[in-house]
């Protein structure tokens, strides 16, 4: 659930203050400077004792003059010492925690606004002339960049959100472990908060969570092929395939065609509305964010090129940070060419999603969308988080259960009468 | 431990020469004062106030609430504990001088017993551990200390030693 961790940063530093932490520690550092300067003084005193208790005394009775700068010794080492020692523990873990705590409160002012809703298709019912469609699709196309870049940038602070909570878990815990000593009540495991870090798409927040922004993959007009399941046209060439390869892909039903991982703002969270993904198209837009020169040139042909509609900034693929390396996986993944566009989208989405980064971690995508809950190849794990990433927390769960349906090849049943009608 | 290492401080006082005992009176001279300037640092009232952190102050993450406990009692038992430290170097400090004054005297009389006098004053001005009593009270008594918002140290409301809210830790002895 991208944006989650953004929110439970933002919940978390609502009403902190670092510096609190920074003057308490400051006053534990006080504490332990003014011991530590006593330890020095008894320290040097003992000396001095010994050496005045030696003086013009017979080498024999030295042990005299030692037990008289233990005396001394003792005091320092049974009472300064470790209290001195307490005290500078507690003020090297505080002044850390507080320094966490202070880098979390800063990326709290950094954190971008979730993105809104996906813009909306202009309609080409209605159009006076080609031109009113142009520019209605122009126009359209502009949006959706802005829309996937305030994905991406999104999908990005969710991580920075979700490093700085972890950072400051670490260092919370080490200094309750640190004055857990000083105050002799041991810290059982049991007793201990689950790790910061639920892991990416962790467990929710609550309600101010639950926001998915989806970045939107350019195509056109849906086209409903009459099954629940949209199949993105499937790349003969390298990789798995169909059949007894290594995975088939699983489509969970896509909201709208032509937007990968768009749940257009929840009002079709399940793609349930029959509209999908017209397999030909959605696998040439796939395999446009992927750099895939047979079906992208497919896409682009329908669109009029370069010089078409989308070219100038919305063109799949070739949008620098939304149909690129930003929100579609920063691992580079989308550079891969002739990867083929289902099995990318869908394994960014999924699985690939889950570490590697913002794209990974569904900025995108929606559930139900085309490229997210496709299992595809590794190559497609960047320009899958356009259309997956909103897969995002699912759960683990939900992903083995979506593995045994690969196993159990009921997706292939369930697909295959929509293979030979769209590629038919 | 102490009455013992000072029991050795006891005799190594009646063997020592004269100048040596002009070199140990300055030596006691140094940590008077250093004792005396390190007092001031180790208020405990002091730290009590400047060391509180409001519990909001942590924030909400998911280990806020575990430090904050944490805090709050660690917070609470140094500073009890720093009134049996300061006790333990005030008592030290009055042995200091006194057996330094004997020590003085002890040029003047030549005399054996003033030293051991001495000896025996700075002994017993360090039996006991103040330190560890108070130490040993504050974490039984501040076992069940919550953070709070207010610092409960913030009012001078006399409170027993270790409460953990409500006012002002106090020493007993001294409001006795």
């Amino acid at each position: 659930m991208t944006g989650q961790h953004v929110q439970k940063l933002l919940k978390a530093t609502a009403a902190s203050n670092h510096l609190k932490l920074s003057e308490s520690g400051k006053a534990w550092q006080d504490g332990h400077d003014a011991l530590d300067a006593l330890a020095t003084t008894l320290t040097r005193t003992a000396k001095e004792v010994e050496r005045g208790f030696a003086d013009e005394v017979a080498p024999e009775d030295q042990g005299t003059a030692a037990r008289g700068r233990k005396a001394f010794e003792t005091l320092r080492d049974d009472v300064v010492v470790p209290r001195r020692d307490q005290m500078n523990a507690a003020a090297v873990a505080l002044r850390k925690a507080a320094a966490k705590l202070g880098s979390a409160e800063s990326a709290r002012a950094d954190m971008p606004d979730a993105p809104g809703d996906a813009p909306v298709r202009p309609s080409s019912y209605g159009a006076e002339d080609d031109a009113e469609a142009f520019r209605a699709q122009r126009i359209y196309s502009n949006q959706v960049t802005s829309h996937n870049a305030a994905v991406s940038a999104y999908a990005d602070a969710d991580e920075k959100a979700r490093l700085k909570l972890q950072d400051l878990d670490e260092a919370y815990a080490e200094a309750s472990a640190v004055l857990a000593k000083i105050h002799g009540e041991p810290v059982y495991p049991e007793d201990l908060p689950p790790p910061g870090d639920p892991g990416p798409g962790g467990l929710p927040v609550g309600p101010s969570g639950g926001h998915r922004p989806t970045p939107v993959i350019q195509g056109p007009p849906p086209v409903s092929t009459g099954h629940p399941h949209p199949v993105p046209i499937v790349d003969p060439g390298p990789g798995p395939g169909p059949g007894p390869g290594p995975g088939p892909e699983h489509h969970s039903p896509g909201p709208v065609g032509g937007t990968l991982g768009n749940p257009g703002s929840g009002s079709h969270p399940g793609g349930g509305g029959g509209l999908g993904i017209n397999p030909i198209i959605g696998g040439g837009i796939a395999a446009g964010l992927f750099g895939g020169p047979g079906l992208a040139n497919a896409v682009r042909g329908a669109l009029g090129g370069r010089g078409g509609l989308g070219s100038t900034n919305g063109t799949i693929g070739s949008t620098t940070r939304t149909g690129g390396a930003g929100t579609l996986g920063r691992s580079g993944g989308a550079a891969a060419p002739g990867t083929q566009a289902g099995r990318s989208g869908g394994r960014a989405g999924g699985t690939g999603g889950a570490r590697s980064g913002a794209g990974g971690r569904g900025a995108a995508g929606a559930p139900g969308t085309a490229g997210g809950r496709g299992r595809g190849a590794g190559g497609g794990r960047g320009a899958a988080a356009a259309g997956a990433g909103g897969r995002g927390r699912k759960g683990r769960d939900e992903e083995g259960r979506e593995r045994d349906l690969f196993d159990d090849g009921s997706d292939w049943i369930d697909d295959e009468g929509a293979g030979p009608d769209v590629l038919g | 431990m102490l009455p013992e290492m000072f029991a050795d401080f006891a005799a190594a006082a009646v063997k020592a020469s004269p100048h040596g005992l002009t070199i140990v009176e300055d030596a006691i001279d140094l940590a008077v004062k250093s004792i005396d300037d390190e007092l001031v640092n180790l208020d405990h009232q002091t730290f009590g106030v400047d060391g509180f952190i409001p519990v909001s102050a942590f924030g909400t993450a998911d280990r806020s609430p575990e430090l904050a406990l944490h805090h709050t009692r660690a917070h609470a038992v140094i500073e009890t504990t720093l009134i049996g430290v300061k006790k333990d170097l005030e008592r030290f400090r009055t042995a200091c001088v006194e057996a330094r004054d004997l020590i003085k005297g002890a040029d003047v009389q030549a005399g054996d017993d003033s030293r051991v006098l001495a000896a025996r004053v700075l002994a017993e001005g360090t039996t006991g551990n103040s330190t560890d009593d108070y130490y040993n009270q504050a974490v039984n008594e501040e076992a069940d200390a919550v953070p709070t918002e207010e610092n409960p140290h913030g009012e001078e409301v006399p409170a027993r030693v270790g409460t953990p809210v409500g006012g002002k830790i106090t020493d007993p002895e001294e409001d006795q």
